[in-house]
């Protein structure tokens, strides 16, 4: 099990590493630089000269890149073009709201999908039609789209939950949730879908295999088979699309909370790709990887658990 | 080509295939069809509802909506397929390539593959577009990319799997290429789920065109795109809530259409004959009463006219009756196909989804089985008659310890014993079935038993509930010769210590003539001959019982030709009226193709046969 | 006279695993050699180093006394004319997409003109006994006994002279089994033909075979004619595979089983 997760961490390394070097690499390669993203129409070579200098422009690319490492290392992210921040700083203040609403989403996923699947998996028929044709529609909704409709339907005419904005949970816990209500309902569709899909087909599989078979030829009674053998056997496959979930929830985030005005870190990164804002992408950029690192490396863990092959090699 | 006649074929994928058909002619006929330009302004008509003018109503500078929906579809769909390109391309490549040739390749591209599936390629698109200012193509290739290494994934384990099946094995001793073999018989199995795969991410790449487009990164207005038509819409809440309908409808039925066919696609290709999904209620087996003679009461299990249809009204097993008197072992023969388990399987109400049983009586120690519900036939089952399947490591749950499934059995029934008394009753049962070394076997996950091993713990599980009747389906027919006997000597002596009856599906004589006391030959869903193992070895009734007798290798004169039967066993659905072995059987006259009931001899048994063989009192002829 | 097939102290690894050590046997034009053991002990893997399937670490193989052990690919291809195989599963030795026409007709040399492929085809369905409009139809359409036929006749195309048998008849009903090893012994008379016959049913080698080898973790135990091996078995291991078969007569088997426990 130790094995597993220092194998992880070490494979993590890699994809901080090389996510990073791109972002470098591909902002080297555009014509027009930070320098001119900053000086804008002003075209006074001297100052584009002073500009690029002080930005590091100047130097080569590795040891561009060798620099912004360095710092990162020492949780030194570099400023912003624009607003001269400090872009660790601005992060830092973003990451409660992006983190608020990507738990709580998750943890609505997890709890009505797989709610919603078992109920297709053991119901069956009509239900379980009804509930896979739901999640077809689910799955194929914009998610811009749907939060629109949301906000429409029940901030605009029934006036249930406010319109935009994002209230800290300090300043009044029922604010808060009543801000993030639409938000989460309106990232979590998508993924509740494909959980709910991912639980029934894998439940279904393994109520198919020879073991259930023998468990119930055993006089075993129906919770405990469900409850125990089937829900380990079929939660290995869930818990890895799980993952796959969570990472693209972080691309749902980024058009909800644009949508929902939410000052998180998908917001900062509309803003900071619209406006060429290198510095605060790549800032972003690495707290978003280390997220996917954490995820992966709790997927790797719950599928260590659950799997004996895993533990005993 | 079969993989798109059967989405014709059905309603549901024709549809989506023609809405798909429908949405990229029109989108890409945009100017010829649209009725407007789609920057074309009318500022006397802002905001309206659909109208005779304007189908889907207009904007807030009075511009046609379905035209613009048009025209943004062009943008669309181009980058969509642009995405679609490099997913097939790089994904289908390397997968081939990495599970043909396996090695150092193989490991690459799975790491790979790895690297880019733990990507948030959002993020990167975003990335992407910040160097690359509303550069939609950039950011949908790089999409296609990314994604590519789960097409990868897929196609390289089916390439491995189609690699290792013995019709690969067959045409590389036939001397082909491996190009060939490549081309003829790897890609062609990988063709469905990549079709499949593709229209699933065509969809999701349909959605992440439009939020890219709604942020305001993709195509610059006043070009249309779907996207910025979502985003366009969403300036108007208020005053114009209907713009909603046309922007987000077209998205989400356009991905609805590719995701229906994308599940109708992995359906239609794998060859799954049942179109209801299994699900834990259909597993449930129905059982109905009909009228029979009464069961014998001293048997400890009797059955009556029981018969087994599929959903469909297909008969697997016809009228089939016999009793299991304690102590003794029946054993149920028969080739595959003539429903020996499915009979078994009726008795304990296990038989797969959508079968039904019928039956006059299903009597077992004095209880009415048929009048059970499900609830009480899960009491009778393990602890009144305990079932062993064929296979005995997929018989035990891979993610539990041999101890775990064990206790558990053993805890269900004995209600109320101690921690430790249940250890103790673990361990017993572990040496009843002569495991050496009970707690070592105990700590053990089942694929780390040989075969033998497994079906020993297997046996050991179904006597923890103490039946008095063990069925036992082909319970040593994956296991080889040595093994056999061991485990056929442990079946007879617990039978031998504990008075448990047993029941022994089997196609092999030698097991018969070992273990069992009665044989029940089987022949097209019915029973065409009950006697005890003496007789049936030396006087066999039924001339189909003598034939299969005859066919064994064992009992035949080495280097000279067996004795065989013309034809093959009828398939459920196609049995023929009257005796249904008439038409392989050499003695079969006009009287055999009436109704053969079961003839009864005082003694020694019961045949169904007009003309039966190897009698004293009627109709012998040689 | 010079054995058509020679193998001379082969070994096969499985990475660090030994899959087979040390194994010689021949096998004569026209003679059929039954290669008998249990699951482990590499039967498989001996048929699959003879199509040059798995890599060889040591010893060689021999046909009509030409080294075959390390081929490449083209010289492979010529010998796929003189070596064929049949195997066990029937369902999964034929692409499920591909035409019993197509199956049959793979082990054609490249140009064969149409109508002669067809023709010969058609000729070589009717001497294994399935109908040849079999030739337009899908796998999925035979049972297992039908199939096992066609896969005959796909090995038979070329007119090889040895034929590889990995468990041929093992996933066959009785009934069926029995016109398989009839069609197999005619075969045998009419072309000369030889057979490595691979299986773990003593009595079906018994039926077929003129010689036997048995095969334990690797090892050959015994070989021999095959009425001395199974008459008077004088390895150990071979007494207790003898013993275990169970036959089809009640007072003979409780007779064998009260021997086979004296023996343990």
């Amino acid at each position: 099990m130790l094995r597993l997760v220092g194998g992880r961490l070490l494979w993590s390394v890699p994809l901080l590493v090389v996510l990073s070097a791109l972002t470098f690499l591909l902002a080297w390669l555009t014509p027009g630089d930070a320098a001119r993203v900053v000086l804008g129409t002003d075209t006074d070579p001297a100052a584009y000269a002073r500009v690029r200098s002080q930005l590091g422009l100047d130097r080569s690319l590795p040891e561009q890149y060798g620099t912004w490492l360095a710092g990162a290392v020492r949780g030194d992210l570099g400023r912003s073009l624009f607003t001269g921040e400090s872009v660790a700083a601005v992060v830092d203040s973003r990451l409660a709201v992006s983190l608020s609403l990507l738990l709580l989403s998750a943890l609505v996923i997890a709890v009505v999908g797989v709610a919603v699947g078992l109920v297709g998996a053991l119901r069956g028929g009509v239900v379980g039609r009804a509930l896979d044709g739901l999640s077809v529609v689910a799955m194929s909704v914009p998610t811009p789209w749907l939060g629109l409709v949301l906000v429409v339907v029940f901030a605009v005419n029934l006036a249930w939950f406010p319109v935009t904005g994002y209230v800290p949970a300090a300043q009044s816990p029922g604010g808060w949730a009543l801000s993030l209500a639409l938000p989460v309902v309106c990232l979590a569709a998508g993924g509740i879908a494909v959980i709910a899909k991912q639980v029934r087909g894998a439940v279904v599989e393994v109520l198919g295999r020879a073991y259930v078979r023998a468990l119930r030829a055993n006089g075993l009674p129906a919770r405990r088979i469900i409850c125990r053998h089937v829900a380990k056997n079929a939660a290995l496959p869930v818990v890895t699309v799980f993952g796959v979930v969570l990472i693209g929830l972080l691309g749902g985030s980024i058009v909800v909370e644009q949508l929902f005005a939410l000052p998180g870190l998908g917001q900062l990164t509309v803003t900071a790709a619209a406006q060429h804002d290198l510095p605060v992408l790549q800032g972003v950029v690495l707290c978003f990887t280390v997220l996917v690192v954490v995820v992966n490396l709790l997927v790797d863990l719950v599928t260590g658990w659950l799997s004996p092959r895993a533990v005993t090699r | 080509m079969n993989a798109w006649r059967a989405v014709a074929g059905r309603p549901l994928g024709a549809i989506c295939l023609a809405w798909l058909g429908l949405v990229v002619l029109a989108c890409a006929g945009a100017d010829l069809i649209a009725p407007h330009h789609p920057q074309e302004q009318d500022l006397s008509s802002v905001y309206s509802g659909p109208t005779w003018a304007h189908w889907l109503g207009t904007d807030q500078l009075g511009r046609d909506i379905l035209s613009r929906v048009l025209h943004g579809g062009r943008v669309s769909l181009l980058v969509v397929g642009q995405a679609l390109a490099a997913y097939l391309v790089l994904g289908c490549a390397a997968g081939v390539l990495a599970g043909y040739r396996r090695g150092l390749l193989d490991r690459v591209v799975l790491r790979l593959g790895d690297l880019a599936l733990s990507m948030p390629a959002v993020v990167i698109l975003l990335v992407v577009l910040a160097i690359f200012p509303h550069d939609e193509s950039a950011a949908m290739i790089t999409l296609g990319a990314l994604s590519a290494a789960g097409l990868a994934r897929v196609v390289r384990a089916s390439t491995v799997a189609v690699r290792e099946e013995p019709f690969v094995a067959a045409a590389r001793v036939a001397g082909l290429s491996t190009f060939r073999i490549l081309g003829r018989h790897v890609l062609p199995s990988v063709i469905g789920p990549v079709i499949s795969l593709v229209a699933l991410v065509a969809g999701s790449a349909l959605l992440v065109e439009a939020s890219l487009g709604f942020l305001g990164l993709g195509v610059q207005p006043p070009e249309p795109s779907w996207g910025g038509l979502i985003a366009e819409a969403s300036q108007a809440i208020y005053r114009q809530p209907w713009l909603l309908v046309p922007s987000g409808g077209v998205v989400a039925l356009t991905a609805v259409a590719c995701a229906v066919l994308g599940d109708v696609l992995r359906d239609a290709t794998d060859d799954r004959t049942s179109r209801e999904p299994l699900s834990w209620r259909r597993m449930r087996t129905q059982v109905t009463r009909r009228p029979g003679e009464p069961p014998d009461e001293a048997a400890v299990l009797s059955v009556r006219g029981l018969s087994v249809r599929l959903a469909d009204g297909t008969a697997l097993v016809d009228d089939v009756a016999f009793d299991v008197h304690p102590g003794t072992a029946l054993g149920l023969v028969g080739e595959s196909g003539c429903g020996k388990t499915m009979t078994v399987s009726a008795v304990l109400r296990l038989l797969p989804p959508g079968a039904v049983v019928e039956a006059a009586e299903v009597r077992f120690a004095g209880q009415d089985l048929l009048s059970l519900d499900e609830r009480g036939m899960s009491r009778v089952r393990g602890g009144g008659i305990g079932y062993i399947a064929q296979d005995p490591v997929a018989s035990l749950d891979p993610l539990f310890t041999v101890g775990d499934q064990l206790t558990e059995a053993v805890r269900h029934h004995n209600r109320g014993a101690t921690r430790a008394e249940v250890r103790r009753r673990v361990v017993d049962l572990l040496e009843a079935v002569h495991l050496p070394d009970p707690p070592g076997v105990m700590a053990e996950y089942p694929h780390q038993l040989s075969g033998g091993m497994a079906q020993r713990v297997a046996i050991a599980r179904a006597l923890a509930g103490e039946p008095r009747v063990l069925i036992a389906d082909e319970p040593t027919t994956a296991l080889d010769v040595t093994v056999q006997a061991e485990i056929l000597d442990l079946l007879r002596e617990l039978r031998d210590r504990t008075g448990m009856a047993l029941i022994l599906v089997t196609h092999d004589w030698g097991v018969v003539a070992d273990t069992c006391d009665t044989a029940v030959v089987m022949y097209a869903g019915q029973v065409v001959e009950q006697t005890s193992v003496q007789r049936v070895f030396e006087a066999p009734r039924h001339p189909y019982t003598e034939a299969l007798l005859a066919a064994d290798p064992n009992a035949a004169v080495p280097g000279t030709r067996l004795p065989v039967l013309p034809g093959s066993v009828p398939a459920p659905g196609h049995w023929p009226d009257g005796c249904r072995f008439a038409p392989r059987c050499a003695f079969a006259t006009a009287e055999c193709a009436g109704p053969v009931a079961m003839t009864a001899e005082p003694m020694r048994g019961s045949y169904r046969c007009v003309h039966p063989r190897h009698g004293t009192t009627t109709g012998a002829r040689r | 006279m010079r054995p058509l097939l020679d193998i001379a102290n082969l070994e096969v690894r499985y990475g660090d695993a030994l899959a087979l050590s040390d194994v010689s046997l021949s096998v004569r034009s026209g003679q059929t050699v039954g290669l008998v053991g249990e699951s482990g002990s590499g039967k498989t893997t001996l048929g699959k180093a003879v199509l040059g399937l798995v890599p060889v670490s040591q010893g060689e193989i021999r046909l009509d006394g030409k080294e075959i052990t390390d081929l490449g690919v083209k010289e492979r291809r010529a010998l796929s004319g003189r070596i064929q195989v049949v195997f066990q599963n029937p369902y999964s030795s034929f692409n499920p997409r591909r035409t019993i026409g197509q199956a049959v007709a793979e082990t054609l040399p490249k140009g064969t003109p149409r109508d002669e492929a067809r023709e010969r085809v058609g000729a070589m369905l009717d001497r294994v006994g399935v109908d040849r409009d079999a030739a337009h139809r899908y796998p999925g359409q035979f049972s297992g006994g039908q199939l096992q036929r066609i896969a005959i006749a796909r090995a038979l195309m070329p007119d090889p002279r040895l034929l590889i048998c990995d468990e041929a008849v093992s996933a066959l009903d009785l009934s069926v089994q029995a016109h398989v090893l009839n069609l197999l012994a005619d075969l045998r008379a009419e072309r000369g033909l030889s057979y490595l016959f691979i299986t773990h049913d003593l009595a079906v080698v018994r039926h077929l075979a003129d010689r036997v080898v048995v095969l334990r973790r690797g090892e050959v135990v015994e070989s021999g004619r095959v009425d001395d091996v199974c008459e008077t078995p004088r390895h150990p291991y071979t007494r207790a595979l003898l013993a275990a078969a169970p036959v089809p007569d009640p007072v003979a088997q409780a007779r064998r089983r009260a021997e086979r426990r004296a023996l343990a």
